[in-house]
């Protein structure tokens, strides 16, 4: 058994009444792809932003590769390999595609605080950059400006900002919101090809995608974990069905 | 440019003494709201309180030659510092004390944001204005007047033209400097920061650190645009520290063009051309200026920099994208 | 006794900065405007108050004029400029409101001139009561302190029993949702932005007596009610209470005693110099502290 490279223990996390996160302790082993699914308002996204660190748990704590990260800021968790992309897509729309990569790659090229140096003409961001782009699919978008992307493109700049960084782990919310069938497809090719590589955990609604992508499966209702396990343990589960897939596959 | 050169002989031709001086005032708050273009029009973070660093740029030449030219000490506990009018060493001090209050309100007011970090930049402005008008041994309200102005070596500095050409090559400095930081890797941070701090921060990034450096870099250059306003004018006072001051140099950096660093030089020159312009019709010029300036905000946006910019590269559009 | 005289005086400071801060926290949070022009209304009430009072008009009837021109003139100033704010970056409103504020102070000098207006002390609040044997304060301090009293318990009724109250309130906390809900929006906005400016003319016109009457009188209490607003947390009015009545008292005290408490510890000619001026800075120096604490304030509205 691999030391998991991420583990939570007893998170709790409530908004005023409403628990968005019940004792969940969650491990996340390397090169897996560990997926998170729940019906809408579940707290998938909370759980994303608590290991990410945007928001601070009531109880409980947090471990990367063995390391305490409960009290790190969220640019520091980012700093040790923790990256993450966002449900609403959150780039430098008035930046281009490639300026967007290049700012991605120099977080992870040493210390920013040279005040000398054209950093738009410094090839050892732009070549980096582009090769995430040409990986990603958004070859020979580089110049163009980020805010008028299809949303296609940008979803796919939106992982490939958090594969910029060179992460050890990989938070992916939603990816595939609102791809069509082809991106959705693409996407799951390249999540694929990342795994082993990376340790990846990935909400999403997309039950064929999750299926076909995941090492284990948890699944999350009103903030508390109902489930873990393959996915095939998962599709068995009573409860589970009766909870979540059943919805599901009557919404498909 | 070459036009910012000749300016002084030809000024003294057309108008004297007056238009030479008016040139180098310009150049000084030129200097000033370029600075504050690194926080506002890079950073994205709104300050209300840079004309504090002015005014102890202003404030620590002022105190220093005053006392060199009464042949007193700044301080006599608890050690002796005696005065200068060396410029070599007011101008750096200048620019020390002012980045010192720079990173100390810095730390404190960079932990905020929006209309927080507006509201305290321009409170701790403020603040510094009663200090200084309430200690009245430099001059309460009343403020110091500078009997000469600081000597830089082999140079005569009482000359309006030379002041104007130190003014003009200190400026022409930061710009290029500024210039090479704005697009350093340090200056990328920065604009990330602006254009979408969430995402910066889920890269990695400390924001707040690179923001309190960009912060008392600016604070810095506009304590030097105050010790070399304290030269140009002779004359130091609290108001130089009011916030009408900070707002000013911040209409300045909207005029011109924010996020240029060069707009705002040139909104400097609009702003103090169309007072001393409207001034020459009415001493209620600010009823107009008021107006104007809404007008400016609510219709204009690009700044005049931008426009210019526009017109002159109508002719560069049509150009293809090489990928 | 001097600490209770000075106390009474914190208080009287502070109730003024809450009429100023009360409505401008609300147009800080619910709107999301920085407004700087907020100190112009205080002006206008003080304005208009002097105005009617030295043509033979009482102090009442220079109330009863000035509340509903500073109100209307406020609505009138949201329907034309400050709604096309709105959706505008923080600099544009900074910078618009600046424009404002030239407009009005100049304007006032037209009118004007720019002596400073006086205006009496009301007859009928003239004077000074004894609060303990042996002091005397004057009434009209303690009538201003009253006035707060009464506002606060107006504002609590009208945002805990009136439908336009919880409206406030809730978007206070989130003006989309209130707008979702079916509110209307821009009307409410007018209200809240009328409301506020009748509180600043308010505090203008009590002011009058005891301030000088002048151009640019508004943006010195201005800077202190931004620090009120700071400390309670934007959109809060409670915590524009805590931060008036907080601000008013450090500030008072702090100028009434810190230059003797400096005497005490250093030599007396540097406490001299020093006193006086570190004592103006004794808000701004709290006000780091609590930020220290909770950069967000004391109660803000959806902290």
């Amino acid at each position: 058994m691999n030391e998991a490279i991420l583990t939570t223990h007893n998170l709790c996390k409530r908004f005023g009444a409403v628990p968005a996160c019940s004792h969940l302790s969650l491990t996340l082993t390397p090169g897996e792809l560990h997926a998170l699914i729940g019906p809408n308002g579940a707290g998938k996204t909370t759980v994303l932003n608590l290991l990410s660190g945007f928001i601070t748990p009531d109880s409980g704590s947090i471990f990367l590769a063995g390391r305490d990260i409960s009290a790190i800021p969220v640019h520091g968790r980012a700093a040790l390999g923790l990256a993450r992309s966002f449900q609403l897509i959150s780039l430098f729309d008035r930046l281009s595609v490639e300026e967007n990569l290049a700012i991605a790659v120099q977080a992870r090229s040493g210390t920013s605080f040279r005040f000398l140096g054209d950093a738009a003409a410094d090839r050892r961001l732009r070549e980096p950059a582009r090769r995430v782009m040409a990986r990603m699919g958004l070859k020979g978008c580089g110049r163009v400006i980020t805010g008028s992307l299809s949303h296609g493109q940008r979803r796919q700049l939106e992982v490939a900002m958090a594969l910029a960084i060179k992460p050890r782990v990989l938070l992916l919310d939603e990816p595939m919101a609102g791809l069509g069938a082809g991106g959705s497809q693409r996407l799951q090719e390249l999540i694929s090809t990342l795994k082993g590589r990376l340790s990846i955990l990935l909400i999403e609604h997309d039950m064929t995608a999750v299926f076909s992508l995941a090492d284990r499966i948890t699944v999350l209702v009103r903030g508390e974990a109902i489930a873990a396990g393959t996915p095939d343990e998962i599709r068995r589960n009573p409860e589970v069905q009766r909870v979540y897939l059943g919805e599901e596959a009557a919404a498909c | 440019m070459a036009l910012l050169f000749l300016l002084p002989p030809v000024a003294t031709r057309l108008g004297g003494d007056y238009l030479v001086s008016l040139a180098g005032r310009i150049l000084i708050y030129g200097l000033a709201a370029a600075g504050l273009d690194l926080i506002v029009g890079y950073g994205g973070m709104v300050s209300l309180g840079h004309a504090a660093f002015v005014g102890i740029g202003a404030y620590a030449v002022g105190i220093f030659s005053y006392a060199a030219a009464e042949s007193t000490t700044v301080l006599s506990w608890p050690l002796t510092i005696p005065g200068t009018e060396n410029a070599l060493f007011t101008l750096p001090l200048a620019m020390g004390l002012a980045a010192l209050f720079g990173l100390v309100t810095g730390i404190i007011c960079l932990r905020t944001r929006g209309m927080y970090f507006i509201m305290i930049t321009l409170a701790f402005a403020q603040m510094l204005f009663y200090f200084f008008v309430s200690l009245e041994i430099f001059g309460g309200s009343d403020g110091i007047v500078l009997i000469n102005r600081n000597r830089l070596p082999g140079i005569d500095q009482e000359s309006d033209t030379t002041l104007y050409y130190v003014c003009l090559v200190i400026l022409l400095l930061f710009l290029f400097l500024g210039g090479r930081v704005v697009r350093s890797r340090f200056g990328r941070v920065i604009i990330a920061g602006r254009e979408n701090e969430i995402r910066a921060q889920a890269l990695g990034f400390a924001i707040h650190r690179y923001r309190l450096v960009c912060y008392v870099i600016a604070a810095a250059t506009a304590g030097l645009s105050g010790g070399l306003l304290a030269n140009h004018t002779g004359y130091v006072s609290p108001d130089l520290m009011h916030w009408s001051r900070s707002g000013e140099i911040l209409v300045m950096v909207l005029l011109g063009g924010m996020g240029t660093l060069v707009g705002p030089v040139i909104g400097a020159a609009a702003l103090l051309l169309m007072e001393e312009f409207l001034a020459m019709f009415t001493e209620h010029w600010m009823v107009i200026l008021g107006p104007v300036l809404l007008a400016v905000v609510l219709f204009g946006n690009q700044g005049l920099y931008g426009l210019w910019k526009g017109i002159t590269e109508k002719d560069e559009r049509g150009d293809t994208d090489d990928t | 006794m001097l600490l209770l005289e000075q106390i009474l005086n914190g208080l009287q400071l502070g109730v003024m900065l809450f009429l100023m801060a009360a409505g401008l926290t609300l147009v800080f949070g619910i709107m999301q405007v920085i407004n700087l022009a907020h100190g112009s209304f205080y002006m206008i009430g003080a304005y208009t108050a002097a105005t009617v009072t030295m043509h033979g008009g009482s102090f009442l009837l220079g109330l009863a004029v000035a509340l509903p021109v500073t109100a209307v003139l406020g609505m009138l100033v949201e329907l034309i400029i400050l709604r096309r704010l709105y959706e505008r970056n923080h600099l544009d409103q900074v910078l618009a409101t600046f424009g404002l504020i030239f407009f009005f102070n100049e304007l006032t000098r037209i009118i004007w001139g720019r002596q400073p207006l006086f205006m009496d002390v009301p007859s009928f609040v003239g004077g000074t009561v004894e609060i303990l044997p042996g002091v005397d304060y004057p009434l009209y301090r303690l009538a201003i302190i009253g006035v707060g009293i009464l506002v606060a318990l107006f504002l609590y009724l009208l945002f805990s029993r009136t439908r336009l109250g919880m409206q406030i309130r809730a978007g206070a906390v989130n003006r989309r949702m209130i707008g979702a809900l079916g509110v209307n929006i821009k009307l409410l906005y007018t209200l809240v932005f009328g409301l506020g400016t009748l509180l600043a003319g308010l505090a203008g016109v009590m002011a009058g007596p005891i301030l000088a009457v002048e151009a640019g009188m508004g943006e010195s209490i201005l800077i202190l009610t931004f620090v009120v607003i700071v400390i309670g947390g934007i959109g809060s009015v409670r915590g524009a209470l805590a931060g008036a009545l907080l601000v008013g008292l450090v500030d008072t005290l702090g100028r009434a005693f810190l230059p003797d408490l400096f005497r005490l510890v250093i030599s007396t000619a540097a406490a001299d110099r020093f006193g006086a001026a570190v004592a103006s800075m004794a808000v701004y120096i709290f006000m780091a502290v609590i930020l220290a604490l909770k950069p967000r304030g004391l109660f803000p509205a959806n902290g």
